[in-house]
């Protein structure tokens, strides 16, 4: 624990330590001191270091801080990967019906045994992540009869066998008995494509929103320490 | 009262005290520990507006202070405020 203190010390600023290094570390020495001085002891740290600097430094380091934050949070996010096939639909592409087949392929039960086929999430509860597999499911049309179907997920090869299973599945329940008086006919054009890295986009934009939202926090904080600062000076 | 820097000033009202004696007299009559950044970060401000300074010793790791006459005139018309505020909320409670 000490060593820790004694190195957090050496983040107040040059004229501060000079003044009180000394007699900190002393205190430091006598003091039985806990986790709860680490917190404390940075804490005065900063506020020391921000105490000489100018509303727009302070702005300015807190958005660059920001930058850093949300650069690491973003680039330590796991990848996803989307595996798209291709659906031809016919006589006419109709959505009622189409949705009623995916509805009927879709089911709670279906998408449970997914997720426990492919050990999908972890140990999430199964309604948490029967959600998460319906959002990560995408179906869009990319022609008058053709829709894309697609999955993501953090493993491309789960991502690809999911794909698959989930054309299957809507294929299968379009024979069904029960579903099959919609009368379309449903075939697989194009199988699940090797999957594609996705949410790059996501990643730059969490990124490049750390540097406003650093510098949103740097105005805050610099108000704060203004009002702070004028309330001690009365 | 959670003002460090009231606090410290309470503390030296008493008599010169360094750091570590400080924190251990607050923790006695306020009931609040203050922590080493917070302690003293209440000494820098207060030494910065004159209201406490150095004493002359031998041990400068373990450096007194002393409250000014700025500090005692300070620290009076605080705690006449509160003395104020602690009448007067004293008192709403006996007629509630």
């Amino acid at each position: 624990m000490k060593p820790v203190l004694r190195f957090l010390v050496y983040l107040y600023p040059a004229w501060w330590r000079h003044r009180y290094g000394r007699e900190l570390e002393a205190l430091l020495e006598d003091s039985g001191s806990g986790w709860r001085d680490v917190w404390d002891l940075f804490r005065g740290a900063m506020e020391m270091q921000m105490s000489k600097w100018t509303f727009g430094a302070i702005v300015a380091v807190c958005g660059v801080a920001g930058l850093a934050i949300a650069g690491a949070v973003a680039f330590a996010m796991p990848y996803e990967y989307r595996s798209t096939a291709t659906l031809k639909i016919d006589p006419v592409f109709d959505t009622d019906a189409l949705n009623r087949v995916v509805h009927a392929a879709f089911t709670p039960q279906v998408l449970s045994e997914i997720i426990r086929q492919e050990h999908l999430y972890g140990e999430a509860p199964l309604d948490g992540s029967i959600e998460r597999l319906l959002r990560a499911i995408r179906m869009e049309p990319a022609a008058p009869n053709l829709v894309r179907v697609s999955f993501a997920y953090n493993n491309p090869a789960q991502a690809q066998r999911v794909s698959q299973d989930l054309v299957s599945r809507i294929i299968s329940a379009n024979v069904n008995p029960s579903i099959s008086q919609y009368q379309l006919r449903i075939e697989l054009t194009t199988p699940p494509d090797p999957p594609k890295k996705v949410g790059e986009g996501k990643r730059l934009s969490l990124a490049h929103l750390g540097f406003p939202a650093g510098m949103l926090f740097g105005v805050v904080l610099a108000l704060i320490l203004r009002l702070r600062r004028a309330r001690t000076a009365n | 009262m959670s003002d460090p820097t009231l606090l410290v000033l309470a503390s030296l009202a008493e008599g010169d005290k360094h750091g570590y004696a400080m924190m251990e007299d607050i923790e006695l009559f306020a009931g609040v520990r203050l922590g080493p950044g917070t302690l003293y970060g209440a000494i820098t401000r207060l030494e910065e507006r004159g209201w406490i300074g150095p004493v002359k010793t031998r041990d400068e790791r373990r450096q007194p202070y002393r409250i000014t006459a700025a500090g005692q005139e300070h620290l009076a018309e605080q705690l006449a405020s509160l003395n104020r505020v602690v009448k007067t909320g004293l008192s709403r409670l006996k007629q509630a």
